[in-house]
């Protein structure tokens, strides 16, 4: 019983620890750090747009779909809008830009992975401006933003999992841990 | 208690009783994992195997859905990964269960390895219970790296670059080696097609593995923490007593594996995967992931074919450890050189893993160099020459 108690410490132990290190010692109002971070959809949005109005003439995104926009976090209908506006066709065409994938990673390299400390260094870059481009900051914010949602799509879905994930085997060690307890009171549990 | 002992005398249902007379896996079944007979007093770490057995599972199923969307072809396998993390239903999350799952593996199996040493789990009548479990380990790392060349990231290209120059410094098979690990002089998609096909052999290989440990570990029963052999009063049947003690820690072990996969994906990830192979230009900084640092920090420490035959001799010494320590008592525990030795492989161990993650400047060369030969000195002759003097001391 001290083993399992002992494990099922360090295990909690262990996820509030890692939401720290995910969260950034340094405090940073990005809302996609920490343990409950999520992205938000506008400024996702605001920050495809920013995206392609000063950074697409030279980085591209390689070959990304409308369709992965909305696995990215975009708002799915602003996403249809947006295949509607460029008369796309269909969601599974690349969004465009040039094919210039290693041209973005001095861009990328810091945005990955998608950390506090990591998005606070980008934004000054891009505000400070390289190639004759500079921006300024909140459209810098959002821009990062996107990058980072591409970099670790699906976030807000893997948190709200993660919390009921651990909700659910939490109340699982309870439910046995108490069942166990009353089969002992009966003489019935298992043997020690 | 009365109700467990009329267990065995339950005959089985007409169905299980009709498939057992014609193929006996009921009843085997019911002999090894639920009558089988346990140690009463085992601790957490005995629990470790059963961790990896959880381990290999979630690497296995998430692996298999991985591979229906995966394509091995170096122009298409970047954008094929990015489909699942972007495309694919629940693929961010079958990707994150995977990469999550190597981690956990490695975790477990580097403590499980531990254990024998700290408790003598390797010595009669247990050796081939010992061969086995060191052979699963090259396999898995093996699988491992071949696995982590798939996504044909930049670490992966230019891992498979200094992996293949590395075979290619060995003595005598180094040049065939070389070329049929990259099925031609230079990387490119052969090797990516021979990683994809051998990292799936692996993967089921594995399992035949895990299967002779298993039956070689029943035979000879388990270890416990005294090292000695329990009298039958104070062992415990496997199911439902065992599994009763395993199931809590087991919970707290997937409520790391959870919070690992779901709040910290790529914790421990290398940064430059995440850019696709670029053979015109060589990152600085390349390394591998963490359960591999150990081998690379002694290729890099170590020039030519000798830190190659060093960083496989790694395991392969362990290979010849239940010949080094004739000793016939097994823990640790209460032998004060014995607990140095034992505290010694870790900090060995550690010291490559860090030295690994570090910058190759000489210092951390010089540690790598150090840990390796602090490991090896453990082995090799502090061990026989402490189990010699035991040995002579018990005789007296």
């Amino acid at each position: 019983m001290t083993a399992a108690r002992v494990a099922v410490a360090v295990g909690l132990a262990g996820c509030v620890w890692g939401g720290g290190v995910a969260g950034g010692a340094r405090a940073s109002d990005w809302g996609f750090a920490g343990p409950f971070g999520r992205f938000e959809p506008d400024a996702l949005g605001r920050g495809f747009a920013g995206f392609r109005h000063d950074c697409a003439g030279c980085h591209g995104l390689g070959r990304l779909s409308y369709r992965d926009l909305v696995g990215a976090g975009l708002d799915p209908e602003g996403v249809r809008g947006l295949v509607r506006r460029d008369g796309a066709g269909s969601a599974d065409a690349a969004v465009g830009g040039l094919d210039g994938r290693a041209a973005a990673a001095p861009l990328l390299v810091d945005a990955l992975p998608p950390r506090a400390d990591a998005a606070d260094a980008t934004v000054s870059f891009l505000v400070r401006g390289h190639d004759g481009v500079a921006v300024g900051r909140a459209e810098a914010r959002d821009v990062v933003t996107f990058l980072a949602a591409l970099a670790r799509p699906h976030l807000g879905e893997r948190h709200r999992l993660g919390v009921q994930a651990l909700a659910f085997l939490g109340m699982l060690a309870l439910t046995i841990a108490a069942a166990r307890r009353w089969a002992r009171r009966r003489g019935t549990g298992v043997r020690p | 208690m009365p109700q467990r002992a009329s267990r065995a005398e339950v005959g089985l249902g007409p169905v299980a009783g009709w498939v057992d007379r014609r193929l006996p896996v009921v009843s085997l079944f019911r002999r090894e994992f639920v009558d089988y007979r346990v140690p009463g007093n085992l601790n957490w770490l005995w629990h470790v195997g059963g961790w990896i057995m959880l381990s290999l599972a979630a690497l296995i199923a998430s692996g298999v859905f991985l591979a229906l969307a995966y394509v091995d072809d170096p122009s298409l396998a970047w954008d094929s990964v990015r489909a699942i993390e972007l495309r694919v239903p629940w693929g961010w999350l079958l990707r994150s269960v995977h990469q999550g799952g190597a981690t956990l593996l490695f975790g477990c199996l580097y403590l499980h390895v531990w254990k024998s040493f700290r408790y003598g789990s390797f010595k009669a009548p247990r050796e081939l219970v010992w061969l086995t479990g060191t052979a699963l380990l090259p396999a898995c790392l093996a699988a491992a790296f071949l696995g982590y060349l798939l996504p044909w990231g930049q670490n992966s290209y230019w891992g498979a670059a200094i992996a293949a120059r590395a075979a290619g410094d060995l003595p005598l098979v180094g040049g065939g080696l070389s070329r049929l690990l990259l099925g031609g002089d230079s990387v490119g998609a052969p090797v990516l097609h021979r990683a994809f096909v051998c990292h799936l052999l692996l993967g089921a290989g594995l399992l035949g593995l895990v299967a002779l440990h298993v039956a070689a570990l029943h035979v000879a029963g388990p270890n416990n923490p005294t090292g000695r052999a329990l009298p039958a009063g104070e062992t415990i049947a496997f199911h439902p007593d065992h599994t009763g003690h395993a199931v809590l820690p087991a919970i707290g072990f997937l409520a790391v594996g959870a919070g690992l996969v779901l709040f910290l994906p790529g914790w421990l990830g290398a940064h430059l995967n995440a850019f696709p192979a670029d053979p015109a230009h060589t990152p600085a900084g390349i390394a591998p992931e963490w359960y591999l640092l150990p081998f690379y920090a002694v290729v890099r420490a170590v020039p030519g074919a000798a830190g190659v035959l060093l960083a496989l001799g790694l395991v392969a010494v362990l290979f010849a450890l239940p010949w080094l320590d004739r000793s016939p008592v097994r823990a640790s525990r209460g032998r004060r050189w014995m607990g140095a030795r034992d505290a010694g492989l870790a900090i060995a161990f550690g010291g490559l893993v860090v030295s690994g993650a570090s910058p190759a400047s000489p210092a951390w060369l010089a540690v790598a160099r150090v840990a390796a030969f602090a490991w090896f000195a453990l082995l090799l002759v502090a061990t026989p020459v402490l189990s010699a003097r035991e040995s002579r001391a018990n005789a007296a």
